[in-house]
């Protein structure tokens, strides 16, 4: 046979369809060593390849899949626990050796041994009861650092809690600034008001004199008569007790309209705005009487105050 | 080209005989359909063709390390485990007289031609048609019976009623076109 003959065989021992005596024969001619057959056959099977990639793929189920993980998982597993066992190959070669010196030294050969496995548990056992109280300080340890923990979140609490209380107290006090700002922004503008108010070239200068109830009373009203709003500064007024009331009238004729309620302090002062009084009147006269608290819409008490323009 | 790193398979299998597993998840997502297929296609059964799926891989898995590039790329050597797992069954099934196959029906080929597919291995169907173009249709008649049945040559002869040089010839230029088809 030359050697195309045997390449030519080769084709076929490839896809796996040579059989009986030509099989033999070609089994043989490999075995005496062929390296270009060898060849020959690693490119026909790489070609082969190609038939089952020809193939229409079909998926195959998800299950496969899941099995085949988990064995190799479960293999995984296995080889590392019989990689941990320890290694009993002398133990082997002893008994090998001692078969032959006989069966004495055989048995005192295993006593010896099972003496080695007593000292080896033994030995074990120390180093778990020593593992175990390792463990047990670990854990002493463990619980004094959660105590510790434990304090220090008490502790964070408080604390918490003081601050929250601090916060509070701020917020309030913010609160209270907030509002005395905007008290004195409205007293401001009420007072720009009363500037524009008297700043006009149509305001009279209006002198009120002490009557016989007040006799060193008197005051002096700044009156706008196109606003019929002014302003009333009063000096030498007594100080009344707190159920009675200075009461300011601005008389059309003989028709006294209320125009203010107001107190004086210790040196009888006080500063009284008239705020925009009724139209269609010609205000002349200005009185100011004594009242009971809260005013009242017509005049029942003494007149302390008269002047006119 | 990262991706192609990642799955590079002479890389995975290297990956895989250090114990790395995620690289045989990544080898099994490449390759089980091929499997699956190939597997479906020789044993007709799709329990039988799971079953010998999962024994590839775990194979695949178990001799990662003893795979080694200058035998051949790592398809081959996927196709000719499970080929050869395959045969093995087919022929103990035979042996057992529980035959998948009627010993009349000859293999199904592409595109309804005279011989048509045996009940079995319905679903795999051979589609590139630049491969079996190639191949004149006596010439895939006997790849198929050798290759997807595990046929012998005397068997294919017997079964086709041909001489056994004729089996012989259209056999060897059928494997002489896929050759020329890899370039090799």
């Amino acid at each position: 046979m030359n050697h195309e003959d045997w390449l030519a065989q080769a084709d076929i021992y490839a896809i796996g369809a040579l059989d009986g005596d030509e099989l033999t024969a070609f089994e043989a001619h490999l075995a005496a060593g062929c390296p270009e057959c060898e060849q020959h056959i690693r490119k026909t099977r790489e070609a082969l390849t190609l038939l089952p990639q020809a193939l229409e793929p079909i998926t195959p189920p998800p299950t496969v899949k899941a099995r085949v993980l988990a064995q190799i998982a479960a293999e995984a597993a296995v080889e590392r626990t019989v990689t941990r066992l320890p290694r009993r190959r002398w133990w082997m070669m002893g008994v090998s050796a001692l078969a032959a010196a006989g069966l004495l030294i055989a048995l005192s050969f295993k006593l010896y041994q099972t003496w080695q496995e007593v000292q080896h548990l033994q030995a074990l056992v120390a180093s778990l009861q020593t593992t175990i109280a390792e463990r047990e300080e670990a854990l002493q340890a463990g619980r004094h650092e959660l105590q510790r923990a434990t304090e220090m979140v008490a502790t964070l609490q408080a604390e918490l809690a003081k601050r929250e209380e601090t916060l509070e107290a701020e917020r309030r006090e913010r609160q209270r600034v907030e509002h005395a700002v905007a008290t004195l922004q409205g007293e401001l503008s009420e007072l720009d008001a009363t500037l524009r108010l008297l700043s006009a070239p149509q305001v009279r200068l209006v002198r009120l004199a002490g009557l016989p109830p007040s006799p060193r009373a008197n005051a002096h009203l700044l009156w706008n008569p196109t606003a019929r709003a002014g302003v009333l500064l009063t000096s030498g007024l007594h100080r009344i007790p707190p159920d009675r009331v200075y009461e300011l009238w601005a008389i059309a004729g003989n028709e006294p309209v209320p125009a203010g309620i107001f107190e004086v302090d210790e040196a009888g002062h006080a500063y009284v705005r008239l705020h925009s009084l009724p139209r269609d009147k010609r205000y002349d006269k200005f009185a100011v009487t004594l009242e009971p608290a809260g005013g009242v819409p017509k005049p029942t008490g003494p007149m302390h105050l008269l002047g006119s323009l | 080209m990262a991706a192609d790193l990642l799955d590079n398979p002479f890389a995975l299998l290297q990956q895989m005989a250090s114990g790395d597993g995620e690289a045989f998840r990544r080898f099994y997502d490449r390759y089980a359909s091929l499997v699956f297929t190939f597997a479906l296609r020789l044993l007709g059964s799709r329990a039988d063709a799971e079953d010998l799926l999962q024994e590839v891989f775990l194979q695949v898995w178990r001799q990662a390390q003893s795979y080694s590039p200058e035998r051949g790329s790592p398809e081959a050597w996927l196709i000719t485990m499970t080929r050869s797992r395959a045969i093995d069954k087919l022929r103990s099934m035979r042996r057992r007289d529980m035959s998948p196959l009627a010993p009349d029906q000859p293999p199904r080929l592409e595109g309804g031609t005279p011989v048509e597919p045996p009940t079995r291995a319905s679903e795999a169907k051979l589609t590139v048609q630049g491969v079996l173009s190639k191949l004149s249709e006596a010439q895939r008649i006997v790849l198929e019976l050798a290759y997807f049945d595990g046929l012998t040559q005397s068997e294919i002869a017997a079964r086709l009623g041909e001489p056994l040089g004729t089996v012989k010839t259209r056999m060897r230029a059928g494997l002489e076109r896929l050759r020329g088809f890899l370039g090799a």
